[in-house]
C-alpha cells in the first residue's frame, strides 16, 4: 500500500492507544484520503468491547470511490501489539474476506488495510458494519444456547459457510500468497509445531503436559486430503445472525492454508458447547459430519475429527498462555486476559481429555 | 495461577482505574470501586501465592524426577538444587520451574521408547503426575464467569 505520504506525520505519532479515539479517527481519515485521492469524512469512532484479541470501532464514512460518493457504516479493526497474537498482520485477513466477497461465505466486504504500524501503531483493516448479534457459546447454566428449531436453522447454514470456505478455488487468488501449509502430510506436523514456537515465546516456564500433546500429536498426524483456505477460529462465537439467519463470518485472524478438518475438529472444542452434546451447540459429530461431507462431497472420518479436535484443545491451551502473557508481560492489562491464565488448568485436564478420546 | 501475584494486583488497579471508575455513574458505587484500589494497594505488600500446595508440588515433582533419572540420568541434574533455603513463593516457583524443564527434557526421550516395559511405565508415571497437579489445581479453580465477561452481565458469582 502507498502510505509514503502519511508517514512523515505519524513517525512522531505515538503507539497504538485505543482509547485516543479522535487521533485514530484523524489518523484513518489521512489514511483513507491518500488511499481515494479525494476527500472523505471520518465520523466520531465507537469502540465495541466485543472480541479478545483486536481492537473494534464503529465509524459512518463519506468518502468518494472511483468517482462516485459513497456513504457508510464501516467497521475499522486494530490488531494492538499488546495483543494475544501480537506482533498482527491485516494482510491475510484482508486479502482473504475480498478473495470471498462474491464466494457463498457471508463475509463483510473489506475497504482498505495497512500493515503500516507507523500510521495508527497498529496493523488495520475496514470493512462493512454487518448487522447482526453475535450468540456465544458460555450459558449462564452451561446448558444449551439455542431452541431446536434456531439450532438446526443456525447450525445448517453454519455448516455451509465453513463447506464453501473449504471448497473455495484459492489456487488462483492472492489468498495463494498467506501463510500455510500447502504439503498434506506436513499440515498437522507444522501447526505442532508453529503453537510449540508460540507456546515458547508466551510462557518462560516448560509446560510438560503440553509437550507431552506435541509429541502425541506429531507422532499421529494424519495426512490431508485436500488444502483449503482454514478460518483457525471458527465457531459459534465469531459470526453475526439477525434472525435465525448468518450475516457474516468474523474473526479471521487465524486464517491460513492447510487441513480443512482442522477447522471441523476446532468446531467440536469441550470449550464451544458446555455441558451442550451439540458442537458448537448445532450438532451432534456425527451430524456435522455427514452434513459437511453431502456439501462438500468429501468423506471425513470421526477418527480425523477426534484428531483435530485434540490439536484444536492443544492449540486453545497455547492460546491461554498467549493471554496470560501479554497481561504478565505485556502491559495489557484486560481482566480477560488474566482469567484466562486462571483456566489453564482446566484447558490442560481438556487437552489430556480429547488426546483420550482420539486414541 | 502463572501470572506473577504483584502484576495482577497492578492489572486489576488499572482496569478500575481507566475502565472501570470513569464509567461509573453512581457516587457511591464510585467510591466503593475507590475503596477497591484502596485496599489492593494495601493488601499486595502483604501476600503471596500460597506456599504450602507449592511446597508439595515441588516434592512431587522431585520425587518424579527422581524416578526418572533412574532411566535418563541426566534428568536427574535438578535434583543437586538445594531444598533448604526456599523461603518463598517466589523461590519455589523458580524450582517447579527448573523441575518442569527437566520433566519436559525427559519426555522427549521417554515418549519414543514408551513401547520398552521400563520406559512405558514411565510414560504412566509421568502423565499420571501431570494429571494429579491439574486436577489438584482445578480444585481451587472456580468456574470462569465468560458468560457474564461476555454480555456485562450481573451476578454475584
Amino acid at each position: 500500500m502507498t502510505t509514503s505520504a502519511l508517514r512523515g506525520r505519524v513517525e512522531t505519532s505515538a503507539a497504538f492507544d485505543p482509547t485516543g479515539v479522535e487521533a485514530i479517527r484523524a489518523a484513518l481519515a489521512d489514511f483513507v484520503r491518500a488511499q481515494t485521492g479525494a476527500p472523505v469524512d471520518i465520523g466520531p469512532l465507537r469502540r465495541f468491547t466485543v472480541g479478545f484479541s483486536w481492537v473494534t470501532f464503529g465509524f459512518r464514512a463519506r468518502w468518494t470511490e472511483r468517482g462516485r460518493q459513497a456513504e457508510r457504516d464501516l467497521i475499522l479493526r486494530a490488531g494492538p501489539p499488546t495483543g494475544i497474537f501480537g506482533p498482527y498482520r491485516a494482510y491475510p485477513e484482508f486479502i482473504t474476506l475480498r478473495a470471498l466477497e462474491k464466494s457463498a461465505v457471508p463475509v463483510p466486504r473489506v475497504y482498505w488495510y495497512s500493515d503500516d504500524t507507523s500510521i495508527l501503531g497498529a496493523p488495520f483493516f475496514v470493512c462493512d458494519l454487518v448487522q447482526g448479534e453475535a450468540p456465544i457459546p458460555w450459558t449462564h447454566d452451561g446448558g444449551p444456547a439455542f431452541d431446536d428449531e434456531r439450532r438446526v436453522r443456525l447450525g445448517t447454514q453454519f455448516v455451509e459457510a465453513l463447506a464453501a470456505l473449504h471448497d473455495f478455488t484459492w489456487q488462483k487468488t492472492p489468498v495463494a500468497a498467506i501463510d500455510g501449509t500447502r504439503d498434506v502430510r506436513r499440515t498437522a506436523v507444522e501447526q505442532v509445531d508453529a503453537w510449540m514456537a508460540n507456546l515458547a515465546r508466551w510462557s518462560e516456564a516448560r509446560v510438560p503436559m503440553l509437550e507431552l500433546a506435541a509429541a502425541w500429536l506429531r507422532e499421529r498426524a494424519p495426512v490431508a486430503a485436500r488444502i483449503s483456505i482454514t478460518h483457525g477460529d471458527y465457531r459459534i462465537g465469531n459470526f453475526l445472525e439477525v434472525d435465525g439467519r448468518i450475516t457474516a463470518i468474523l474473526d479471521w485472524e487465524l486464517v491460513r492454508l492447510g487441513d480443512p478438518v482442522e477447522d471441523l475438529g476446532w468446531v467440536c472444542l469441550q470449550a464451544w458447547r458446555g455441558r451442550s452434546p451439540y458442537m458448537c451447540h448445532f450438532f451432534e459429530r456425527e451430524e456435522l459430519r455427514d452434513r459437511y461431507a453431502a456439501l462438500t462431497g468429501h468423506e471425513v472420518t470421526l477418527a480425523d475429527m477426534a484428531y483435530w479436535e485434540a490439536f484444536g484443545t492443544f492449540k486453545l491451551a497455547v492460546m491461554h498462555y498467549g493471554a496470560t502473557d501479554c497481561f504478565a508481560r505485556r502491559g495489557f492489562n484486560d481482566l480477560r486476559m488474566a482469567g484466562m491464565g486462571a483456566q489453564i488448568p482446566r484447558m490442560l485436564l481438556q487437552v489430556e481429555a480429547a488426546m483420550e478420546r482420539a486414541s | 495461577m502463572n501470572i506473577p501475584l504483584e502484576r495482577l494486583i497492578d492489572g486489576i488497579i488499572a482496569t478500575m482505574r481507566s475502565d472501570v471508575i470513569p464509567h461509573v455513574r453512581d457516587s457511591y458505587a464510585r467510591g466503593q470501586a475507590v475503596g477497591v484500589i484502596d485496599l489492593l494497594n494495601n493488601i499486595a505488600p502483604r501476600v503471596e501465592w500460597a506456599q504450602a500446595p507449592l511446597a508439595q508440588l515441588v516434592a512431587a515433582k522431585r520425587a518424579l524426577v527422581a524416578e526418572i533419572a533412574a532411566l535418563v540420568p541426566e534428568a536427574g541434574a535438578v535434583l543437586a538444587d538445594p531444598v533448604d533455603g526456599m523461603e518463598t513463593a517466589d523461590d519455589l516457583l523458580a524450582a517447579k520451574r527448573r523441575l518442569d524443564a527437566a520433566i519436559g527434557d525427559a519426555i522427549a526421550v521417554i515418549w519414543p521408547r514408551r513401547e520398552e516395559a521400563a520406559f512405558g511405565r514411565l510414560a504412566v508415571h509421568v502423565s499420571a503426575h501431570l494429571h494429579d497437579e491439574m486436577a489438584a489445581e482445578m480444585k481451587i479453580t472456580r468456574k470462569p464467569l465468560f458468560a457474564e465477561i461476555a454480555s456485562g452481565g450481573g451476578g454475584n458469582g
